[in-house]
């Protein structure tokens, strides 16, 4: 292995695994990406409620309409960055999110500032909470908890500022804590949920690999019947019948050398081909041969420097069930997928294939192994042309040192 | 290695990830509550027998405790009975000490309400739990209104337990219109772990069958390649009459490498069964006679087969096991196959609507075929279903 390749695999293969439901069960959290639009919706429409319920306390009502908007904003950059076509959602866009929200807050409460009558009924906190009760299923428990903290005291803050023009006369921390509660226990119960969803998905992980141990056994039978099936086609075809002849005959000519050399080659240079195809190879073979494809001839797998080792089983996993996917269209071309790998230092794969299947049906079979990708730390993207599909994951540009 | 919860324990987990999320919910509304009374008494904004409303939240905290340890329907009736109480106290002494909080449509007023709606109904599937939140709703609504009533308060509605209470259902129904839409990624998934440990194994079994190779016929065909022509050397003859001898007149490799050409088993619905049922996240584990299957005649080895489908799907379905074993036995004249998983089991004499595929799709395949069904089972401690069919007269 070069030493390329070496730094390659230790590189991503080091990255950090955080412990969300978007890393651990990225299937689950597609599954429930609808959850973000929709909360992002009922906030949306609290907001416009209280808008109008406040419209007498309202100081200056165009600043209450571009809280609104920022309110908006917020809402569609969450739903469109939780997308399952675009994972995984970053600390950044963590961030972003929170904070546009936070602005649209902010700008209610000096939309009503000075004559706001109570904190309870303002929306600012409650379209903070909905967004916050969705980010533990993408981001790390107490990161959002930690981005919590500083909304509910922001938050809190701007209420307890608030207290001078409140209809309650009350010490200005008890409308601190008005605001922030819905803050607090919104985003505690997002936390308890991802928290609860991600122990869960590490024990049946564990189970799973102990079940995967024990089923060795039943899976080294089901490959020594593999092997020795090709080892007697191959043996069959002519070394056989011609050593048994040759036994009989008990004599050798001119023309028995020849053919045995020729028989030893081709025998030796199948055997060395069959030794050196890489996992990548085979899986796109085995793929193949359960639609009944004859996997010999052309190489479909073009991987010149082995860069397929560096995928983790997470990878080789889904990447394993993508080519059986595509494999098993029955719009396909058979002889025309295939994977070539390229760049050493970050391995990009492109899978190339024809079918005649309808774009709608190609996108929602291979988007959720797209996504499954991203949230494994790649990047994947994928090209639907009228006579085929390209199909692009690649680990990420690393940064110069 | 697998990613993601399979489909069948993405329904339990769930429950209990929604369950946890609303006692942690529950649990910062009734300290947020606790909070703001302190503040507001420590502030001197409330007399000082506002402490003891604090102090009656208590009791509901511990219930929380004591449910989020393990949610039982007794646990959760005491919960809502002592919060119904807890909250009738809690508003009475809260407005007995606050003068300035003249009704109920208060955030420090609803946050026992949000308590007892949150944590009611979570944990025990979506219709269930919104009956279970529409009943924590509805007691500690009545608790607040017997309190501001005996408080000499105006009862208002407040918007914010009615959000609470409508986000809760919002969440249970969105839990139940989706679950189970990962499973055919998941499958494609987990068929590739499985097929990615066969390539390894392969490859790995594939160097030692070379390696063979090399030292056999390869070698037997340099050595005919470059002796002289004339009579086969005696030696050499020897060594190419061993190689035909090891690789079996039909020309397969070493004894102990099984084609498995005349196995029953890989063809079998039962090893389909198996896979689909591993395709789903189930971890089925095969043990002892298994060749036991090539004594049975091809309509018993079908039967057999569509009979433990049906129990692997009972055990997706129903157990909440992760695991399962398919075991094999045999005496002279019958063969056995058990299915036997860990999970919830069931009383066998009460079996319900939901064992319908046990007895039509299980007892009437394998009576047919001539065989016999055992079925054991008790709650939680798992369910072993044993079918027992006669060996083929000829075998």
């Amino acid at each position: 292995m070069s030493k390329v390749m070496s730094e390659t695999i230790v590189h991503y293969r080091s990255l950090p695994v955080e412990r969300t439901p978007q890393r651990l069960d990225p299937l689950g959290v597609q599954s429930a990406w609808l959850l973000v639009p929709l909360l992002g919706a009922v906030a949306v429409a609290y907001a416009v409620f209280s808008t109008v319920v406040h419209r007498d306390q309202l100081r200056d009502p165009a600043l209450a309409g571009w809280a609104l908007a920022v309110l908006v904003v917020a809402v569609v950059v969450a739903a469109v960055r939780t997308h399952p076509g675009l994972p995984p959602v970053g600390l950044w866009s963590h961030l972003a999110i929170i904070g546009v929200a936070l602005a649209a807050a902010c700008l209610f409460a000096a939309a009503v500032w000075g004559r706001n009558e109570r904190i309870q009924d303002d929306w600012g906190q409650i379209a903070v909470a909905l967004l916050l009760t969705a980010m533990p299923l993408y981001r790390p428990v107490a990161e959002v908890l930690t981005v919590a903290g500083v909304a509910a005291v922001v938050l809190g803050g701007l209420a307890s500022a608030q207290s001078p023009s409140l209809q309650i006369a009350n010490h200005p921390l008890v409308f601190a804590t008005v605001a922030a509660t819905p803050v607090l226990a919104l985003a505690c119960g997002g936390a308890g949920y991802a928290w609860t969803m991600t122990g869960e998905t590490l024990r049946w992980r564990e189970v799973a690999r102990a079940g995967q141990l024990r089923l060795d056994g039943e899976l080294r039978q089901v490959a020594a019947r593999m092997v020795a099936q090709e080892r007697a086609t191959a043996l069959n075809a002519e070394a056989v019948p011609f050593l048994t002849a040759l036994a009989a005959r008990g004599v050798i000519t001119d023309e028995d050398r020849v053919q045995a050399r020729r028989i030893a080659e081709t025998l030796r240079a199948a055997a060395v081909e069959a030794v050196r195809r890489s996992w990548l190879a085979e899986t796109v073979a085995l793929a193949l041969s359960r639609r009944g494809v004859d996997v010999g001839g052309a190489p479909r797998v073009d991987d010149p420097d082995r860069l397929e080792e560096v995928l983790s089983d997470e990878q080789r996993a889904i990447v394993g069930a993508l080519i059986a996917t595509v494999a098993a269209f029955p719009g396909l071309v058979p002889g025309s997928l295939s994977v070539s790998v390229t760049r050493p230092g970050s391995p990009v794969f492109v899978l190339t294939a024809r079918t005649n299947e309808p774009r709608r049906a190609l996108r929602s079979e291979l988007v959720p192994f797209l996504s499954a990708l991203q949230s494994v730390s790649m990047v994947a993207s994928m090209r639907v042309r009228a006579d085929g599909l390209t199909v692009r994951f690649a680990y990420p540009e690393r940064r110069a040192p | 290695m697998s990613l993601g919860l399979p489909s069948h324990l993405s329904r339990a987990a769930n429950s209990r990830a929604l369950a946890t999320a609303a006692r942690w919910a529950a649990l910062v509304c009734l300290v947020m509550a606790a909070v703001n009374v302190a503040v507001s008494t420590v502030g001197g904004t409330t007399g000082p027998t506002s402490w003891i409303s604090t102090l009656v939240l208590l009791p509901m905290m511990a219930l929380l405790v004591l449910l989020s340890r393990g949610r039982t329907v007794a646990l959760t009736v005491a919960y809502l009975l002592v919060g119904a109480v807890c909250t009738f106290f809690y508003i009475y002494l809260l407005f007995e000490s606050t003068p300035e909080y003249r009704d109920t449509n208060l955030l420090v007023v609803a946050l026992p309400v949000v308590a007892m709606t949150l944590v009611g109904g979570t944990g025990t599937g979506s219709l269930v739990g919104v009956l279970w939140a529409t009943l924590g709703f509805a007691l500690a609504e009545a608790a607040v209104f017997l309190g501001a009533t005996a408080a000499g308060r105006v009862f208002r509605p407040d918007a914010i337990s009615l959000s609470a209470y409508l986000l809760l259902v919002g969440v249970l129904a969105f839990d139940g219109l989706t679950r189970g839409s990962r499973s055919r990624t998941q499958g494609a998934i987990h068929r590739a772990v499985r097929d990615a440990r066969l390539v390894d194994l392969r490859r790995e079994l594939l160097a030692e069958s070379t390696a063979d190779l090399h030292d056999t016929v390869l070698s037997e065909l340099v050595a005919v390649a470059t002796v002289e022509p004339g009579e086969l050397p005696a030696r050499l003859r020897q060594r190419i009459e061993s190689d035909l001898l090891r690789l079996g007149a039909a020309g397969l490799p070493p004894d102990d490498v099984p084609t498995g050409d005349d196995d029953p088993w890989y063809e079998s619905e039962l090893r389909r069964a198996i896979e689909d049922a591993r395709d789903e996240g189930l971890a089925v584990d095969v043990s002892g006679e298994r060749e036991a299957l090539g004594r049975l005649s091809a309509d018993a080895r079908r039967a057999v087969g569509l009979a433990v489908r049906q129990c692997l799907v009972n055990v997706l379905r129903h157990s909440g096991s992760a695991t399962a074993e398919v075991a094999f036995s045999c005496g002279d004249a019958s063969v056995s196959v058990m299915v036997v998983d860990g999970g919830r089991g069931f009383a066998v004499g009460s079996a319900s609507s939901d064992r319908l595929g046990l007895r039509q799709s299980v007892h009437e395949r394998i009576s047919k075929a001539g065989g016999t069904v055992t079925v054991y089972s008790a709650e939680d401690v798992g369910t072993t279903v044993i079918m027992t069919l006669p060996v083929e007269e000829a075998a």
